[in-house]
């Protein structure tokens, strides 16, 4: 057995039947079961934890509690596990952070010899003259400074739950499981979330009183979750927390805090020697039958000091108490000093002595007299514990310095909050089990409808034990004195004198303090920095702790693995009803937006080439399509288009260009008449939900009699293109689809394939084309029909990317691509769409000012000179070496023999013919302005 | 024309359809169920999963855990605008519901019962057995008469799924930030679930029987998402013979 474990003992946490191996930075050793990582280490003689973020420097067990950063480790890949709370398993592979070669011969360690070259807000000033250096120094300040790689493997299966109990209850000591009885008995659903895997983890004693109260709480119903840390509190009010391999966002009616305190490090030189550690720590590794140290000082003012003196003792340490009181009285003194414990009173320690490890401290003992050495190899301080507050503060409590609690405590709670516990202030623990009791009972009794006040003299007698002023105890001095850093931030190595430096450059607020030195941004959240930054901050500054108050609390509150805050995020998609005829087709897919798309089944070339010579189709049921009915459907329309559709006939079908109010270009489709009152219109297949919502929050302020009902889901729709296409229809739809029976821009309603259809002729492509719209259920059946009718007529389908090719040689527009936020229709050479006549509609006010002083841009069409090269989307057009405009599409089209695309150029360039200069990838090219159409400019195939 | 007779200007997207061939009308979701190895049977036009090689296991889970069934083929119509001037005149077996409620359609005009859910004061959605959906429409356009209320058939705008069985609020919790406790039987509420707009409708049965109503592009995204947390929870798919058999149908 290791020399450091110590003989079994009654309720200790290990299983000594379980041997454990695991690896430490290769080297193997043994654990038991119920070991932590940490204690496993500290069994085998481990003192050093690895190596701090700056400057190096060997670091230790401290909390043991998961509060500070002191133990971060990378286990079996994942970086930054707290050693202190992983529970040890057979096989694990740890090792050490931020040290090479070895965490007790790293070679950083010369950058804390260094430290004079990286002062406060080191990060803004070295390497940043000349500017040529900062590229340099980067990667090796990111090489060296750090925590830990990221991982290799795969992020956690993890999954996300909501949960919604009456009752939550934050925190598993007395008070919160206190809480939870009393409201899981009144009724509530009770929910109790602790961060630690065992309850009342944090307490010195209390062991017994805190297992009746759990069995009190389980016997009532109430819901206990223990590795589950709470690390925000959002609007909602929501709670988010991380368990194991899960996510919780928890919106409860009723929230108790009892979130306990933190014990906090004191600051004196030498604060992050291992072997220096907290009172809290040395109850836990002794509970795993662990001796931190042989020779120790506890440096105390109050009983739990002395409560771990004794502990250390009778696990045959020798102990010094150093006491700040000057007289030492009371029961634990006495009992101390009949264990064999050497006491030091009216003295404080002024400094930590070692290399690797403690090795000594100075004593100071006042009034002249030099400080004493007293050797040692650990340093127990039972200090100051802060009441844990931040949760409550993200949920929206006020704090407001305590002068009696020395610390800032929630004053205000918002409506559905209660605390009860070392949150309140430190409490005696009958006063916090009181204090969690009535918390509990007032929770029910606010979440439950038909909660009872309860029994008035029992509550009575709770609110009497309850009651009083918080517990407290001499706080050690802000600093120590003598030679060696003293760290306020143990996370971000932030030492005193850097805080000073600081505060000398003008961030002398707690919040610009925080953001320039990066104190208390560190991996523990403030948890182990808080109290002693704002302390000396208070001290240098020359303001008092209530004046420099506390930063802004923000999640996380506890650390959560990216893979738990990313559980549960499914990717939703869109597929039109077509989907699986497509992927028999062979098509290959693409996201556009949310849908997946054909992107082609053959070449893209070859399917424009059936578009223009025989009969293509292309599934379009993505488009957005709105059911748009009522006594004032077409004021709604004339309002929100340039155009007009108040002379359109029943069955026409007209182009509409849709503006936002300060005339840029929202949206695009077509706007079908299908009844006096009624009209069927499409949008862009990225934009239909935020047009329909655009509409209905016009409605809303125009108050006009009209319904909208997006459609778009309801409806397949396919285009079927090409010379042959009519032919094709005439097999498959009972319409007369002629020149004469259906023309160029008239909907009709007929059977196609046998199903009862809405038909369109339009012509994105440029091809004659019908678009038809039937019940999404019956795509396949119509999609089968086409097809096979269209055999012999030499169909195929044709996908997204062969549609873009098709468009661009027609110079059709799309809006989001070949427009932007700054796109209006007089750019974009859509002048003939706007008609300024009518009394009103969105953008008018602007296209009025737009149309007198003339668009400085234009959106024209481009045929590349060089026929191999195709600019790609974004290429520049440049005059000179100035860019002055810049391509939106891009594509080889074969019926141009060269690239064709769309570009916005200065107005002055748009003429045709004109030369264009392109720049990109360090290349350059020529093209021609085109203004009219490659395809067919005159319409002629599309209308025929 | 102010309020005049709706002009079923759009194609019907459900019933009055003589299809040249066979039953054609299928869900978003049909190659997924023939990859679990579906049965298929007809609901009107409609081929829906019949079931999935074991109604025993099928009719278990809706006891035991929980299942997943595609009722998309159940008649569905959107009802927006001024509707409380409408819903007076509905053949309603109740008063008329308040937002949040779903309360039954009455038979009437040689159609069965149904299901009215009030999702807003200015839409609701009607469920129907499929084959009663021509005759529900005519129905209620003829009561919205000169109301400034749309009535439109929307049966293939939504997938629908339901989701029945004592883990129904375990599957909901993963995917859905609603309490599903507050979800009463007979109520319904316009949510998210797993990322995507959906409307919950809980039918007034014994247990926890709950309609969950998607845009049918978002079908098989949603099919795949709930049946995967529906086996999480021990539960499996379930068809519509195992739902017949409970009576639900």
């Amino acid at each position: 057995m290791s020399p450091h474990r110590l003989p079994p003992a009654p309720g200790e946490r290990i299983d000594r039947t379980r041997t454990l191996a695991f690896t430490l930075d290769g080297t193997p050793l043994e654990g038991l079961g119920g070991d932590t990582v940490g204690s496993a280490m500290a069994a085998a003689g481990i003192t050093i934890t690895g190596r701090s973020f700056k400057y190096h420097r060997p670091r230790g067990l401290m909390c043991a509690a998961g509060a500070c950063a002191n133990c971060l480790v990378t286990v079996d890949g994942v970086p930054n596990v707290r050693a202190c709370t992983a529970p040890l398993r057979a096989g694990m592979r740890v090792r050490r952070q931020n040290a090479w070669p070895s965490a007790e011969r790293d070679a950083g360690a010369v950058f804390d010899r260094l430290s004079f070259a990286m002062p406060a807000g080191f990060y803004y000033k070295v390497g940043q003259h000349p500017r040529f250096l900062w590229p340099l120094a980067e990667p090796l300040v990111r090489r060296v400074a750090g925590l830990g790689p990221p991982p290799s493997a795969p992020a956690l299966d993890a999954e996300k739950v909501h949960l919604h109990p009456d009752v939550l209850v934050v925190g598993g000591g007395p008070a919160g499981l206190a809480a939870a009885a009393e409201a899981a008995r009144a009724g509530a659903r009770t929910m109790l979330v602790e961060q630690a895997a065992d309850l009342g983890d944090g307490l010195a004693g209390g062991g017994a009183e805190v297992e009746d109260l759990a069995r009190e709480a389980v016997a009532a119903r109430a819901e206990i979750l223990t590795s589950t840390a709470v690390f925000g509190a959002f609007e909602g009010p929501l709670l988010a927390a991380a368990g194991p391999g899960r996510l919780l966002g928890i919106r409860s009616a009723q929230t108790v805090f009892a979130t306990g305190a933190i014990e906090q490090p004191a600051v004196f030189p030498n604060n992050d020697l291992p072997g220096v550690m907290l009172c809290g720590a040395v109850g836990r590794l002794l509970r795993h039958r662990v001796l931190p140290g042989r020779r120790a000082v506890v440096w105390t003012s109050d009983a739990r000091g002395y409560a771990a003196a004794a502990a250390l003792l009778e696990a045959g340490a020798a102990v010094t108490v150093v006491d700040g009181r000057p007289v030492v009285l009371g029961p634990e003194a006495e009992a101390a000093r009949a264990a064999g414990a050497r006491l030091v009173a009216g003295a404080t320690v002024r400094r930590a002595i070692g290399r690797r490890r403690v090795e000594a401290v100075e004593v100071g003992t006042g009034g002249g007299a030099p400080p004493q050495r007293l050797a040692c190899d650990l340093l127990v301080i039972a200090g100051f514990r802060m009441p844990s507050t931040s949760l409550l503060a993200q949920a929206g409590a006020r704090l407001r310095h305590d002068p009696g609690a020395g610390w800032f405590l929630a004053a205000e709670l918002p409506p559905g909050m209660h605390q009860a516990g070392d949150v309140t202030g430190l409490r005696t623990l009958e006063a916090a089990v009181a204090q969690g009791r009535l918390a509990g009972l007032a929770a029910a009794a606010a979440a439950l409808v038909d909660a009872g006040s309860g029994d008035a003299s029992r509550r009575a007698e709770l609110e009497a034990a309850a009651s009083g002023r918080p517990l407290s105890s001499p706080p050690p001095p802000p600093l120590g004195a003598g030679e060696g850093k003293q760290f306020a931030c143990l996370c971000m190595d932030v030492t005193d004198k850097e805080m000073r430096q600081a505060i000398a450059e003008g961030f002398d607020s707690i919040e610009l303090l925080k953001r320039y030195t990066t104190l208390s941004m560190g991996p523990c959240q403030s948890k182990a920095c808080m109290w002693s930054s704002i302390r000396l901050c208070a001290l240098m500054t020359g303001r008092t702790e209530a004046q420099t108050g506390t930063p802004t609390a923000r999640p996380p509150w506890s650390p959560v693995p990216l893979g738990i805050l990313a559980a549960g995020r499914p990717h939703p998609r869109k597929e039109t009803a077509l989907h699986d005829r497509h992927a028999d087709a062979g098509a290959e897919f693409m996201w556009a937006g949310d849908w997946r798309r054909p992107h082609h089944y053959a070449a893209p070339a070859d399917e424009c080439a059936a578009v223009h010579e025989r009969v293509a189709v292309i599934d379009v049921s993505t488009l957005g399509k709105l059911r748009v009915r009522g006594r004032q459907a077409v004021e709604l329309l004339e309002r929100l288009y340039p155009n007009r559709f108040g002379d359109m006939r029943v069955g026409q079908i007209r182009y509409g260009l849709m503006l936002k109010d300060d005339g840029v270009i929202l949206d695009d489709g077509t706007v079908c008449r299908l009844g006096e009152d009624e009209f069927f219109v499409t949008t862009t297949s990225g934009g239909t939900e935020a047009i329909e919502q655009w509409m209905e929050w016009w409605l809303a302020d125009w108050n006009l009699d009209v319904r909208v009902l997006n459609v778009s889901a309801a409806y397949a729709a396919i285009n079927i293109a090409g010379p042959r296409s009519r032919s094709l229809m005439e097999r498959i739809c009972d319409l007369d689809v002629s020149a004469r029976g259906l023309p160029y821009l008239r909907t009709a309603r007929g059977r196609v394939a046998g199903v009862e259809s809405l038909i369109l002729r339009i012509g994105f492509v440029g091809e004659l084309g019908y678009e038809i719209h039937i019940p999404s259920a019956c795509a396949e059946h119509l999609w089968d029909r086409v097809m096979e009718a269209g055999a012999d007529l030499g169909i195929v389908p044709f996908g997204v990317e062969a549609q873009r090719i098709l468009r661009l040689e027609k110079q059709h527009i799309l809006v989001g691509q070949d427009t932007d936020a700054l796109s209006d229709p007089y750019g974009a050479a859509m002048t003939w769409i706007v008609k300024l006549d009518k009394p009103d509609f969105l953008g008018r006010r602007m296209l009025l000012e737009l149309a007198e002083r003339g668009p400085q841009e234009r959106l024209v069409g481009f045929v590349v000179e060089d026929s191999g090269t195709v600019p790609p989307e974004g290429a520049a057009v440049v005059e000179g070496e100035r860019p002055v405009g810049r391509v939106t599409s891009s594509r080889y089209s074969a019926v141009a023999g060269a690239a064709i695309g769309l570009a916005w150029v200065p107005v002055a360039s748009a003429e045709e013919g004109r030369v264009l200069e392109l720049g990109f990838d360090g290349r350059r090219a020529r093209a021609r302005v085109a203004l009219r159409p490659f395809v067919d400019p005159e319409g002629a195939r599309v209308r025929s | 024309m102010s309020g005049s007779r709706p002009t079923r200007a759009l194609p019907p997207a459900a019933t009055d359809l003589p299809l040249d061939d066979g039953p054609v009308m299928r869900s978003p979701m049909h190659r997924l169920h023939r990859a679990l190895e579906a049965t298929f049977t007809t609901e009107g036009a409609w081929e829906v999963p019949a079931g999935y090689g074991d109604e025993a296991g099928e009719r278990q889970v809706l006891d035991a855990t929980v299942g997943l069934a595609d009722i998309t083929a159940r008649g569905k119509l959107d009802l927006r605008g001024g509707l409380d001037a409408v819903l007076g005149r509905l053949d309603l077996a109740a008063a008329p519901p308040v937002t949040g409620e779903v309360v039954a359609l009455a038979p009437a005009g040689g159609a069965g019962g149904g299901l009215l859910a009030r999702i807003s004061g200015r839409r609701a959605l009607a469920l129907c057995p499929h084959p009663d959906l021509a005759a529900r429409l005519e129905a209620m356009e003829a009561a919205a008469g000169e109301a400034p209320v749309m009535v439109t058939d929307a049966t293939s705008l939504h997938a629908g799924l339901l989701l029945a069985g004592p883990n129904t609020a375990a599957v909901l919790s993963r995917l859905t930030a609603l309490d599903p406790a507050r979800l009463a039987p007979a109520t319904c509420v316009a949510t998210r679930l797993a990322e995507i707009p959906a409307i919950l409708v809980r039918r007034e049965l014994p247990g926890t029987v709950l309609e969950v109503y998607a845009g049918s592009e978002y079908g098989r995204y949603a099919w795949e998402t709930l049946l995967a947390a529906v086996r999480a929870r021990g539960g499996r798919p379930v068809g519509w013979r195992a739902l017949r058999a409970l009576g639900w149908w």
